[in-house]
């Protein structure tokens, strides 16, 4: 026990001036032994820094404590803890004893801490504030022995009276091999509670749990001529899932240890596992020693091709439940794959069914074997339904693993199952499945192959093609037009009457020597010629025009007077020959005629 | 030889090469009949898929290919031929008869789910003619609906307006269609497994969990692709991952 004494105020001298009296001074001893007559004693305030064990063995924990007598802690962190980890704390109290009349309050902060490593490991000085002030503990030095090796096919982790043995079936197996581990605990002292802090990781491994208590079964065993009580904690088959070297890490259990020590106080703490308890209850983290584990690769060596990873030792068996059905009536296949190993990971072998047989997803069941190897058996179940008639071979079925005790691959086969499927009666060949149409199409042949030439296209090839284009060009044209034939007349409009007028003769020439048909019609189409030719040149647009009219417009527009005569002669013969019958000749010296007085006309007349 | 015939040579060449492609491509699709008369069907399958490779296509060579690939009992490549041949030509009735033939010998049946009568309808609609055909028969119907209506401003006393726009209220209608038919054709992409017991699985990696197994002729839309892997899609909503080769595109 390491202490460190403090100032107190109160015990510091007093001074007074010279002008105080003896009288005073007596006056103050007096007040002084009444006080002390009716205030219990208190005793100067002592703070002490302590471990519940300076000599430890690697993975127990200690106890670490600081204490004050006569004097409250207020603040108190822990710094500087290089080698230790903190499991938990602070967990403060308070309490006050009388003995003897004197009143002695005891103020405590507790810490639990796990060593690091082993060797000579410090706590150092640490500062705790007390009624206001700062005192300063002294360092505290523990002994932490190494933890045992490793022993046999196993290791044990914790104190001589107190430990955690991990145990492995072996210590270099197969990848996919089973691995038992086993952790038990030993123990000397009574141990009043236990729970699991934390579980191995087993990166590495695919782990089945075999065995994990509610309750501590504790039965007694001899070690090295010792007697221990032991209980097994946890049990775990492990499949490694990889090769080289793994690793079980440690699991760590919380002990709660019941010490025959005098309870000095009452911790509602580290009482909390029973308070009717003789000792008082300790806490002890306590982890399991790390195993190396050697996995083997599968050998490559003799490796048959449809091997799929399984490790252990199965058998396949199974079949169909009917080998002769009608058409459309389901069977079952079950595949049966038992024995020993992993089965959750186990891949089903591939049934390759004929491709007229509907096969539905296979129901799987499993069933774990008891005990602690793991293994059992794995059901699937292949509903059939044959939709066409006839004799089918499922063919065998095939189960490659790797046997690990003998080191080499075997192969479970069954099969192959055949299946008659007899025609179903009633002429149908098949109802469900396919639809009307294609019942109707069953067994017939494809339609012959073609013979026309094939119009080739460039594969890739846009769709918008130059033809389409072309289309869409023309329709915009279309819809276009009325506007653009608009445009068109405002346009001519505005280039100006000349082009209508110098325009005439051509149209009233063209219209003349088209005329064809009967004399009459002829002659009315000469007339309709001379009224577009007179239309156009005097911007009017009258149907039709007599000869005197014709004689009163070209006066009016000052025609030039021989070659209105000339025209009004002609005009006058034609009116006249429409009107009667005349022969084909008359006709065609009356179109000379008419085409010459107009262009007499037109070259001389300037509007 | 002179600069100006030099240039015209060097305009011509394309089209003389063209030409040549074009000949070259009908002389084999000659030797693929032959061999297909001669009932050598692998011979047949081998000069029709030649002129696939040189992207040519007709849908009278996808449906003779189908045909060989049938007799072949390559169950994948004649579905393969004949959803290529109803692709080219939807209405082609024979191509379609001898997928749903074909399609008897596929192992995976997948019941599509059900779809309302009115939008089965407007499929079917759709899917007689290919996006091309639509975009043709449209154009067309545009062109006479424009000239009818230049027409009627022209000739007013004609009295044909009702007609013009209830034509162009078809024609837009047409449109539409034409243009969901074209996004469609663009966005669908679809395939056929080939292979047995093709494995599906959950990410583009044989590592990834194997989802369930197709076999060989099954239609699947493609989703997308990574690398060499497709994410499919079947029509009953189950989606996965393949590698290309177990899959050909349509």
């Amino acid at each position: 026990m390491i202490s460190a004494d403090i100032e107190n105020a109160a015990q510091q001298p007093i001074r007074y001036s010279m002008l105080s009296t003896f009288r005073a001074y007596q006056l103050v001893i007096i007040a002084g032994l009444v006080m002390s007559a009716v205030v219990p004693g208190r005793a100067a305030p002592k703070v002490v820094a302590q471990v519940s064990d300076k000599r430890v063995v690697e993975g127990q924990s200690i106890t670490f404590e600081i204490r004050s007598e006569n004097g409250r802690i207020q603040i108190a962190t822990l710094l500087g803890l290089k080698d230790f980890e903190l499991l938990s704390g602070p967990s403060s109290s308070h309490s006050v004893q009388v003995i003897n009349g004197a009143v002695t309050s005891i103020s405590s902060y507790r810490w639990t801490l796990m060593p690091k490593r082993s060797g000579r490991l410090e706590i150092p000085a640490q500062t705790v504030t007390v009624d206001g002030r700062r005192v300063r503990t002294e360092l505290i030095s523990i002994q932490v022995e190494p933890a045992g090796a490793a022993t046999g096919g196993g290791a044990q982790g914790g104190t001589s009276s107190l430990f955690i043995l991990t145990q492995v079936d072996r210590e270099e197996l197969y990848r996919g091999e089973q691995l038992t581990v086993t952790w038990t605990l030993y123990t000397k002292v009574n141990i009043s509670g236990w729970e699991v802090v934390s579980l191995p990781n087993l990166t590495g491994f695919w782990t089945e749990e075999l065995f994990a208590p509610s309750k501590l079964q504790l039965r007694e065993e001899l070690i090295e001529g010792q007697r221990y009580y032991s209980a097994v904690v946890r049990r775990l088959a492990l499949f490694p899932t990889r090769s080289g070297a793994l690793e079980v890490d440690p699991l760590v259990l919380k002990i709660g240890v019941q010490s025959r020590r005098r309870r000095r106080s009452r911790d509602p703490f580290f009482d909390d596992f029973s308070f009717l308890s003789p000792g008082r209850v300790e806490n002890k983290v306590l982890p399991s020693p790390a195993l190396k584990i050697q996995v083997k690769p599968i050998p490559t060596s003799g490796r048959p091709a449809d091997y799929r990873g399984v490790v252990g030792d199965f058998t396949l068996s199974g079949g169909l439940d009917y080998h002769e059905v009608e058409q459309d009536q389901a069977v079952t296949l079950t595949v049966i794959i038992s024995g020993r190993g992993n089965t959750k990971t186990l891949e089903a072998p591939a049934v390759r069914f004929p491709s007229s047989l509907e096969v539905f997803d296979p129901k799987v069941s499993a069933e774990p074997s008891l005990g602690d190897v793991v293994g059992g058996s794995k059901t699937l179940e292949y509903v059939i339904i044959p939709r066409l008639a006839g004799e089918f071979t499922i063919p065998p079925i095939r189960l490659t693993y790797f046997e690990p005790r003998d080191g080499q691959f075997l192969t479970s086969t069954i099969g192959p199952f055949r299946l008659k499927v007899a025609p179903r009666p009633g002429g149908v060949v098949s109802t469900t499945g396919f639809s009307r149409q294609e019942v109707a199409i069953l067994g017939k042949d494809i339609r012959f192959r073609k013979s026309t030439r094939p119009r080739w296209l460039k594969t890739g090839q846009g769709w918008y093609t130059p033809g389409i284009l072309l289309l869409n060009v023309a329709t915009m044209f279309f819809f276009m037009a009325p506007w653009l034939g608009q445009r068109v007349r405002v346009l001519a409009t505005a280039v100006g009457p000349g082009l209508m007028v110098r325009r005439a003769y051509v149209a009233a020439q063209a219209m003349i020597e088209k005329a064809s048909g009967e004399p009459a019609q002829i002659y009315g189409q000469f007339s309709r010629a001379v009224t577009l030719y007179l239309n156009r040149r005097v911007g009017r647009n009258d149907q039709e025009y007599t000869v005197d009219e014709v004689a009163a417009l070209l006066d009016r527009n000052g025609a030039p007077s021989e070659q209105r005569d000339r025209l009004l002669e002609v005009l006058r013969q034609s009116t006249a020959a429409r009107f009667a019958p005349v022969v084909l000749g008359d006709v065609e010296n009356d179109r000379a005629a008419l085409l010459a007085a107009l262009k007499e006309l037109d070259r001389q007349w300037v509007a | 030889m002179g600069r100006l015939s030099r240039w015209l040579l060097l305009l011509l060449l394309p089209v003389l090469a063209l030409t040549a492609a074009v000949k070259e491509v009908d002389r084999r699709y000659q030797r693929g009949l032959q061999a297909y008369a001669n009932q050598q069907w692998a011979l047949a399958v081998q000069e029709f898929e030649s002129i696939v490779a040189s992207s040519y296509g007709s849908e009278v060579l996808y449906y003779n290919l189908g045909n060989a690939y049938y007799r072949l009992e390559d169950i994948a490549g004649a579905v393969w031929a004949y959803e290529k041949a109803l692709l080219l030509d939807p209405n082609d009735e024979d191509a379609r008869y001898n997928l749903s033939l074909t399609n008897l010998r596929v192992p995976d049946r997948i019941e599509p789910p059900e779809v309302p009568l009115f939008i089965r309808f407007y499929r079917s609609v759709r899917g007689s003619f290919t996006p091309a055909e639509w975009i043709q028969w449209v154009s067309v119907l545009m062109l006479v609906i424009a000239a009818l209506f230049a027409l009627g401003k022209w000739r007013p006393r004609l009295c044909i307006g009702w007609l013009t726009a209830s034509g162009m209220v078809l024609v837009a209608l047409l449109a539409l269609v034409t243009v969901d038919s074209l996004i469609t054709a663009s966005q669908t992409r679809t395939g056929i497994i080939y292979g047995d017991a093709v494995g599906v699985y959950s990410a583009p990696t044989e590592r990834s969990t194997r989802l369930f197994e197709l076999h060989r002729g099954l239609k699947v839309d493609i989703n997308e692709q990574a690398g060499d892997w497709y994410q499919i899609e079947l029509l009953d909503g189950k989606a996965g991952w393949l590698p290309e080769e177990r899959l050909r595109a349509l």
